[in-house]
């Protein structure tokens, strides 16, 4: 009788026992999982059991269970239909689409204006658009709030052009907050598009002329497609962060406007209601994992690998 | 029209021209990089810009392409000045020594780009991208990506990219530089049929001298942006003009002389018979022999242009041996011999030997007659 050998899997170079592999497995990611199972995993499902709960008049979350929260974000109140969340929601998408379609729009002419540069240079380039994100967020908001202020040269130099009245200040106002979430969002999109371009092999510019395609015809069909990547990277990095971002509209929107974040901090902060706050939480968690599924879907996996 | 490479070698060329370059001069800053070009390229032509690196080889080929302008002179395509032409207007065609796939696109994309560009109708793509991807026998492909491929593979999408469009001429910058040895050989017959087939004027840049002897018509030497010599591949071997090409295409052995009788040239290894047109009496040449044309032999034949020599390198080559035979006053020479099995030809070193330079063979190069090490080394 045959004796039965373990299945042998190749890993790495060598051939290993399923018992082996997981073991190697478990030693390498093994940390890793422990971490994210303690402080991301678990809170969430914390999270999500509170967003069932009942807030009561002192602001505590208790039983009984309820989907209330849900049903309150979707317009049904006490006092009758009021969509107010849903278009906090809508107008908080917007924001994020202008600031990423903003972004967008520097960050492309910028990539391939730092990869046309030699090596050297590119770096010192590149330092330009990383540095400031190291400045704290709010130092940053606060420094564009004083530049924008009514007695600022800026501001002056806007009244004098007839751009804003006399008297009034730059902030807050709608350009004052796509100015501050571009600022922040720049380099999220800058740095995966340009290590897109920067991959490019440029003597397709000349293949493609040579197969007489027009300069612009180059750049639109062989160079613009490879750069997609990186783009969509880009913009996930920005669209889905800027959902949540509530510093900088509420420091420069003057704190006139809702958005989605605001009312999130609203609800942990001063109307003590944990319950509700969860549920809006998961809301726009889930709507930002179904965009990312769709995403997924369409590219693959592989897509998926190339976008992390 | 299948042609066997034989049957190449022997067909007629058109002598209308292609290509001719007009004085072509450039510069980059302060490197003169082509010092006054001229060269008429025929249709149907294998032609070969030989040369090392940095000689303007490249340079002249993206004249021609237009990715280059020339300081001066003009590039003439089928009689039309292509000076005001961009590299999208002009019926030339390029392999790319990186081959520039678009990595974005599959196989038949790739070849069918061009076709796009020219507005082909989509029906006509289709079969003529087909056409020309069975014709570099890489069909099987057409769905892959360029990543998906070996370096051979990507190498027949490059050429099909090409030939597809069915330019007036092609050109080749160096492709198979990046293959190995078997590869390359197998992919040599192949352009060398293709081209034969498809009747197109082929300008195939390289620095590689086997590789442009083996496929060419006419062969143009290049270094440091003139052109050494100009001629057919068997002229150019067996006539090298100068010092220069007589070791950059093969190898030589030199030999600086005086003449001292009509036929005759006094040499470092004795008086020695030269059929080849010798200038007059008392003037100073340079021969030229080729490794192969010295016979060794263990016992001297003749004693007319024989020297006695010592082997001093034995290398074993398989299908052929290479020797270095030293004079008894120390002069080394290179010689080859086949392995043929029949006669006896397998020498080690310190063997004493006779090695007779046919008189027929050896040949008078033009330019300066003595040995410039400098000029050989093309500064």
């Amino acid at each position: 009788m045959m004796t039965k050998k373990p299945k042998l899997e190749a890993a790495g170079g060598e051939l290993l026992t399923p018992r082996q592999l997981l073991t190697r497995a478990a030693a390498t990611a093994g940390a890793g999982i422990v971490w994210i199972a303690l402080f991301l995993v678990l809170p969430m499902l914390i999270l999500f059991g509170y967003s069932f709960l009942t807030r009561d008049e002192l602001g505590n979350a208790v039983f009984p269970l309820t989907i209330d929260n849900y049903v309150r974000f979707a317009g049904w109140d006490v006092l009758g239909y009021d969509a107010a969340y849903l278009i906090i929601v809508g107008r908080t998408i917007l924001v994020s689409l202008v600031t990423t379609f903003f972004c967008v729009l520097i960050a492309y002419p910028l990539a391939f204006f730092i990869a046309a540069h030699k090596p050297q240079v590119r770096d010192r380039l590149m330092i330009f658009v990383i540095v400031p994100s190291w400045v704290n967020l709010v130092i940053r908001t606060y420094a564009w709030m004083i530049m924008f202020n009514p007695s600022s040269p800026i501001t002056q130099l806007a009244v004098s052009l007839g751009i804003v009245k006399p008297n009034e200040g730059l902030y807050p106002s709608d350009f004052a907050v796509y100015l501050g979430m571009v600022n922040v969002f720049l380099p999220f999109i800058v740095l995966p598009l340009y290590s897109a371009v920067e991959r490019i092999d440029w003597s397709q510019l000349e293949a493609a002329q040579d197969l007489y395609a027009t300069k612009t015809q180059a750049f639109f069909q062989v160079l613009v497609p490879q750069t997609l990547p990186g783009l969509t990277a880009g913009i996930i990095l920005t669209a889905i962060p800027a959902l949540g971002m509530f510093v900088v509209p509420d420091l420069l929107g003057g704190a006139k406007v809702a958005l989605i974040g605001n009312s999130i901090a609203q609800q942990f902060g001063s109307s003590r209601d944990y319950p509700f706050g969860a549920a809006i939480s998961f809301l726009v968690m889930g709507l930002t994992l179904l965009v990312l599924w769709l995403y997924a879907r369409r590219v693959g996996e592989k897509g998926m690998r190339d976008l992390l | 029209m299948e042609l066997n490479i034989g049957e190449r070698r022997k067909r007629v060329l058109d002598e209308s021209v292609d290509v001719h370059f007009k004085d072509i001069r450039k510069s980059f800053g302060d490197a003169q990089v082509l010092k006054g070009i001229n060269l008429e390229i025929r249709r149907g032509e294998f032609f070969s810009l030989l040369g090392p690196s940095g000689c303007g080889k490249t340079t002249l080929l993206r004249i021609l392409a237009g990715f280059e302008f020339a300081d001066s002179g003009a590039v003439l395509l089928r009689g039309q000045d292509v000076a005001p032409l961009a590299p999208n207007q002009r019926s030339v065609n390029t392999v790319f020594q990186n081959y520039a796939l678009f990595p974005h696109m599959t196989v038949s994309e790739n070849v069918a780009f061009g076709l796009k560009m020219r507005k082909v109708p989509a029906a006509q793509i289709k079969d003529k991208v087909m056409s020309a991807l069975e014709m570099v026998e890489i069909a099987a492909f057409a769905d892959r990506r360029p990543a998906q491929l070996s370096g051979g593979q990507r190498q027949r999408v490059a050429l099909a990219r090409a030939i597809v469009n069915e330019p007036q001429v092609l050109l080749l910058d160096e492709p198979l530089s990046a293959l190995d040895r078997k590869l390359r050989v197998n992919l040599q017959v192949e352009l060398m049929r293709l081209q034969a087939r498809l009747g197109l004027t082929f300008i195939f840049v390289t620095h590689d001298q086997e590789e442009a002897l083996t496929m060419s018509d006419r062969i143009a030497v290049m270094n440091k942006g003139v052109i050494e010599q100009l001629g057919g591949v068997q002229e150019m071997y067996e006539r090298p003009s100068n010092a220069y090409v007589a070791k950059f295409l093969g190898s030589s052995n030199l030999l600086e002389g005086t003449v001292t009788a009509p036929n005759t040239v006094k040499t470092i290894l004795g008086e020695l018979e030269v059929r080849d047109h010798l200038p007059a009496v008392g003037k100073d040449v340079l021969l030229s022999i080729r490794p192969e044309k010295i016979q060794l032999s263990k016992a001297q034949n003749t004693a007319q242009n024989t020297v006695a020599v010592s082997v001093t390198d034995d290398i074993y080559q398989g299908a052929t041996g290479a020797y270095r035979v030293k004079t008894t006053i120390g002069f080394e020479l290179e010689v080859n011999t086949m392995n043929s099995g029949v006669t006896d030809s397998d020498y080690e070193v310190g063997d004493q030997l006779y090695a007779h330079l046919p008189a027929n063979l050896m040949v008078v190069l033009q330019g300066n007659s003595r040995l410039d090490p400098d000029a050989l080394e093309g500064k």
